[in-house]
């Protein structure tokens, strides 16, 4: 629904995917995989057990981003916590995207009451 | 002290809003309705603005405005897909970061910008994916306790996640994760078969009974691994969604003869055959994941959301294999139906709104009819105010029977009566409705009416109490979610395997295969909508009123839409609908309009270029 328009923010994005996520991709193909691409026939199942298996209050509030900072913040530790360290050093980068791309949709109009209506 | 949430799903597909009071679903709506874009992924402003005016309150009086998904873990898949992919995704990845980092993140930002603030708790509350489609599917279910299952192509991480509902909430346990996914495979085939993934997937199901399962021992074999508890892997050397915006590859395509059909292009026997297999290996997973999700949950009934739990071919086998004792499925499972989970989930899992049990034991859904509505003087002052003939009938006995008397002599018609459906599913308030006993029925009102495909089925609506005389089917089915053989008496046998031998899909389409010939598919089954009198008075009245003049309880009911068309929503677009196709009367409440008393309909341009083909 959107693409990015600026060429500072699509330079940025850029440099984000091949300077720092494309290194790791080789990390990831010699076996650091973060999911796994097929079947795997010494597997007795592949159900994952949630480690959360109900939503907390904490839960409904905590992807809740101000700014962008507060969202680089919050990737990071995400990242810490599920061990991807190299993951988790890109996240200001993303932040900084982030904020670049932030690109709302225009409003352009006023929402009458009666817009359900059918005149 | 009261507790009134709103709901919101947008940003990918079908966007939408819900809004709940004190447990109690208050209204529900997709943004598509009202800004006439088929699934509109946009900030859904006038869905929101109905809900409130609905509940008849202001923004500022909302305890909560929750959101359907965690964008934080979508990121996390997106960057560890591209990770995964390497170069070739960097298009994918440049995509994914404007969409989430540019717009689905900031989904408060909208809020505040839209609303002019954040209601009384001053943010943005968000739900898992899986948690807000497994809400929309235990809440407003019939049970108190129930096994939940939740299947869609991904939200966040989960593609499939099993668990169960009772008095102490919702417990989701086990997931299955992306890329494996049962929605997904049954979009590759989709897209593979030339129809638009994320639409055309009904597309695919209705072809099925026109092919063989000859592909699907090369779909195990190459594609799915599927254990005996359910649980599923795909192969991924086959797919191309993790790198490209195509579904499948090459060796998807050498897997299957050659690359996929162009859209609109003729379908072939290798698209039916496709299609069976795919839905054989489907409903094969399905029920094994049902038995898992019994056998973990202990809960002897079943609820279900998710895109897949849309296929209703699937969900007539499972019912009918007797795993629970009683399933319920959201009719509006698609993300759409996140807004109302979403708002369920807070309700009951943040501020501790007791839940809302029918005590006559239905659901409490009312009928999924959760949008608006318009009043007789709403609809006298549109057609006064156009100058539209018409012919008011008050008493609405004599209304059905008028209309039902136009249906048995082989009118079409436009009906547009209460509260709009929420959900994909039309089911009497926004329907085309015909007589099921006509032979050319089912292709006259696709091609002249739907301006569709011609193999597509049409599914009937007929009386709760009547549905056994017709169907193989013992259990009410509201919402249109469970397909069920037509009975066997009424089916009148031909010769399948000469059309196996040849691709003319017309041979079989204008061959009557029952004395209800428009409803009953080829391999005689029905899509089935059992019509409850508390639900929709008024289409119940007309069901009746059609039975005592035929002696047929069941009409055809479809979608009030053209191809590509959102369903029809205010009566203007349900009479531009009515002028634009050979609909022969319209019903606007209790206003009947006659096609041939209607003034010529000019229109600027050609309509049909509006509306992009799904």
């Amino acid at each position: 629904m959107s693409s990015i328009d600026g060429g500072k923010a699509r330079a940025r994005v850029k440099k984000l995917f091949f300077r720092k996520l494309l290194p790791l991709s080789d990390m990831a193909r010699r076996g650091a995989a973060y999911f796994p691409m097929g079947a795997d026939p010494s597997a007795a199942t592949y159900y994952v057990a949630r480690n959360a298996t109900r939503m907390s209050r904490g839960d409904f509030e905590a992807p809740v981003c101000a700014d962008e900072n507060e969202f680089g913040k919050k990737l990071a530790a995400l990242w810490e916590r599920s061990g991807n360290p190299e993951l988790a050093k890109c996240a200001p980068e993303m932040a900084a995207c982030a904020g670049l791309l932030y690109a709302p949709e225009e409003i352009d109009d006023e929402v009458s009451p009666f817009i359900y209506v059918m005149f | 002290m009261s507790t009134t949430i709103l709901g919101i799903s947008s940003f990918y597909h079908d966007s939408a809003a819900a809004l709940v009071r004190d447990g109690e679903i208050v209204a529900a709506a997709q943004e598509e309705r009202f800004s006439r874009k088929k699934h509109d992924p946009r900030f859904p402003r006038h869905a929101i603005n109905y809900c409130l005016e609905e509940a008849f309150i202001e923004a500022d009086e909302l305890d909560a405005i929750v959101f359907y998904d965690n964008p934080l873990l979508t990121w996390d898949r997106v960057v560890k897909n591209c990770v995964m992919a390497g170069e070739p995704a960097f298009e994918q990845f440049e995509k994914a970061a404007a969409s989430i980092l540019g717009i689905k993140l900031w989904v408060q930002d909208y809020a505040r910008r839209t609303l002019g603030c954040l209601g009384r708790s001053g943010r943005v509350l968000f739900t898992d994916h899986h948690f807000a489609h497994a809400a929309s599917a235990f809440y407003p279910s019939p049970f108190r306790e129930a096994a939940i299952l939740t299947l869609d192509g991904v939200g966040e991480w989960d593609t499939t996640a099993i668990g169960r509902g009772d008095d102490d909430g919702i417990e989701l346990a086990q997931v299955i994760e992306y890329p494996h996914s049962l929605g997904l495979l049954y979009s590759a085939f989709t897209y593979f078969c030339g129809f638009k993934v994320n639409s055309g997937e009904y597309k695919l199901m209705g072809l099925a009974p026109y092919g063989r399962p000859v592909y699907e021992r090369i779909i195990r074999d190459n594609l799915i691994d599927l254990k005996d508890d359910g649980s599923f892997r795909l192969n991924m050397e086959y797919f191309g969604y993790l790198d490209s915006f195509r579904m499948t590859n090459e060796r998807f395509d050498a897997l299957f003869g050659g690359p996929p059909r162009q859209p609109e292009s003729r379908i072939t026997r290798r698209e039916m055959d496709l299609a069976m297999s795919v839905q054989a290996v489907l409903e094969d997973a399905v029920l094994r994941l049902a038995r898992h999700a019994r056998r973990e949950s202990g809960a002897p009934n079943l609820v279900m959301a998710g895109g897949v739990a849309l296929n209703c071919v699937a969900n007539g086998k499972l019912l009918r294999e007797g795993i629970f004792d009683h399933i319920w499925i959201q009719p509006a499972s698609g993300d759409a139906g996140g807004a109302l989970g979403a708002a369920l989930m807070a309700a009951h899992g943040y501020f501790g709104s007791p839940r809302r049990m029918s005590p006559g034991g239905r659901d409490t859904l009312k009928g999924s009819y959760l949008g608006p509505a318009y009043s007789s003087a709403e609809v006298r002052a549109f057609l006064e105010r156009h100058g539209y003939p018409y012919e008011r009938i008050e008493d609405p006995d004599g209304r059905a029977r008028t209309v039902a008397q136009a249906l048995a002599d082989g009118k079409v018609t436009g009906f547009l009566s209460g509260r709009m459906e929420f959900g994909p599913r039309a089911l009497g308030a926004r329907s085309i409705i015909g007589d099921p006993r006509s032979e050319t029925m089912q292709s006259t009102m696709n091609l002249k009416i739907k301006y569709r495909e011609s193999f597509r089925p049409f599914a009937p609506s007929c009386l709760a109490e009547n549905a056994a005389e017709y169907f193989d089917l013992d259990v009410e089915s509201p919402y249109m979610l469970l397909v069920a053989p037509v009975r066997e008496e009424r089916c009148i046998p031909f010769d399948r395997e000469a059309f196996y031998n040849n691709e003319d899909m017309l041979q079989i389409i204008n061959q009557a295969r029952s004395d209800l010939p428009a409803i009953t598919h080829v391999d005689f089954s029905a899509r089935v909508q059992t019509v409850h009198p508390d639900d929709h008075p008024d289409y119940y009245r007309l069901i009746r009123a059609f039975r005592e003049i035929t002696g047929f309880g069941v009409i055809i009911n479809t979608s009030f839409n053209v191809r590509g068309e959102p369903i029809v929503c205010s009566p203007a677009d349900a009479y531009r609908c009515f002028m634009r196709t050979e609909m022969d009367l319209l019903v606007l409440e209790d206003c009947l309009l006659w096609k041939s008393n209607q003034p010529a309909f000019a229109e600027a341009g050609d309509w049909r270029k509006d509306y992009e083909l799904d």
